[in-house]
């Protein structure tokens, strides 16, 4: 368990020691690192995906995966906080000497929730849409990343969010499943409308 | 009252969305919805270049990273606002692009006097407007509705 934990704090200063080196750097890092940037283009996703399809069949999935990424984006908050009540463990820039590239936040440093929302969104889009789920991957984890960088998350709250994004798409995904009824109604009523 | 952050969260993010309905719906033919109906290629590249114009803008004309218990947005709040934007933006298009298509809209080949029902879904809105299927549904319910009463009225 120590081990783990100094390989976490030597990756945090590691990647950390690269902050100011680079102005380009630091300004995409500063994009990344932010609340807005990476749940604002996943979210994006979802709508366009709303809206994408060539029939009404495949428009039918793809809203059903808009629609899973909404209940998957509430499950994994739901997840974190639990945990958050559960453990707490102290942010980096606590217990290490480091440049905080970022505001300071008062909440547990595990599981990082940026990590959760963004490989739940990932998951559930990466069921149906190979490519653009492997691209909102690659996005989530830079997300994960630039946390690090940051000097706001060890590696392994980024590794643990993760892994509660995927368990709360998985929970999200097998809802909608079992209660497919119910967005078939609420579609159909939204079709007559010609919003769905 | 609205902060400045928040008022560039909202118009950044009405943007984006536009943009994404402008490609999503250039890629998967909804032609009813188009902006630029005739040219869906350079929808769909203008889309791409303004969303990234629209991630500069935002990013390079303030400090960002705030905290929430600050100037910055909670999750919660975030949430509702991008769901507020993003229902602004498909509203804005459905209004817009049923006013700037609405002669080629009017050719959509649903007959109100035949009987049947018109076509349900967004799908529709690849041969003809918003306005035009809604007018069209209604259409239909009141002629629905008045051929019933008149049966019962027989009866």
């Amino acid at each position: 368990m120590s081990q783990v934990a100094h390989i976490d704090e030597a990756l945090v200063l590691w990647l950390n020691g690269f902050v100011g080196r680079s102005a380009l750097l630091d300004a995409l890092m500063e994009a990344l690192v932010s609340d807005y940037l990476v749940p604002v283009l996943s979210s994006l996703v979802l709508l366009g995906l709303w809206f994408s399809g060539s029939s009404d069949a495949e428009r039918y999935r793809n809203q059903l995966v808009t629609l899973t990424g909404g209940i998957a984006v509430g499950f994994s908050n739901a997840l974190v906080t639990i945990s958050n009540l559960l453990t707490f463990r102290n942010r980096p820039f606590v217990d290490l000497d480091i440049n905080l590239y970022f505001y300071a936040p008062t909440d547990s440093s595990f599981p990082a929730n940026p990590a959760s929302v963004g490989f739940a969104i990932a998951t559930v889009v990466w069921v149906r849409h190979r490519r653009l789920g492997a691209a909102l991957y690659v996005l989530a984890s830079l997300w994960g990343l630039a946390r690090v960088y940051a000097g706001v998350h060890y590696p392994t709250d980024i590794v643990g969010g993760a892994i509660l994004g995927v368990i709360a798409a998985s929970l999200a995904t097998g809802l909608v499943g079992r209660l497919a009824f119910i967005p078939r109604h609420v579609f159909k009523a939204f079709r007559a409308v010609y919003i769905a | 009252m609205l902060s400045a952050f928040l008022i560039d969260y909202i118009a950044w993010v009405f943007v984006s969305a536009l943009c994404v309905i402008q490609f999503a719906a250039a890629r998967s033919g909804l032609w009813g919805i188009l902006y630029a109906r005739r040219w869906p290629r350079a929808t769909m590249g203008v889309s791409v270049l303004v969303i990234l114009a629209a991630i500069l803008w935002y990013f390079t004309t303030g400090e960002r990273n705030q905290p929430d218990t600050g100037l910055g947005l909670d999750a919660n709040v975030q949430a509702f606002w991008f769901a507020m934007s993003g229902a602004a933006a498909v509203g804005a298009t459905l209004a817009v692009t049923s006013l700037i298509n609405h002669r080629w809209g009017n050719n959509h080949g649903w007959d109100c006097r035949s009987g049947d029902a018109p076509p349900s879904g967004i799908t529709w809105l690849s041969r003809t407007t918003f306005f035009h299927a809604i007018r069209a549904r209604v259409a239909h319910s009141r002629r629905s509705a008045s051929t019933s009463s008149e049966r019962v009225g027989a009866g």
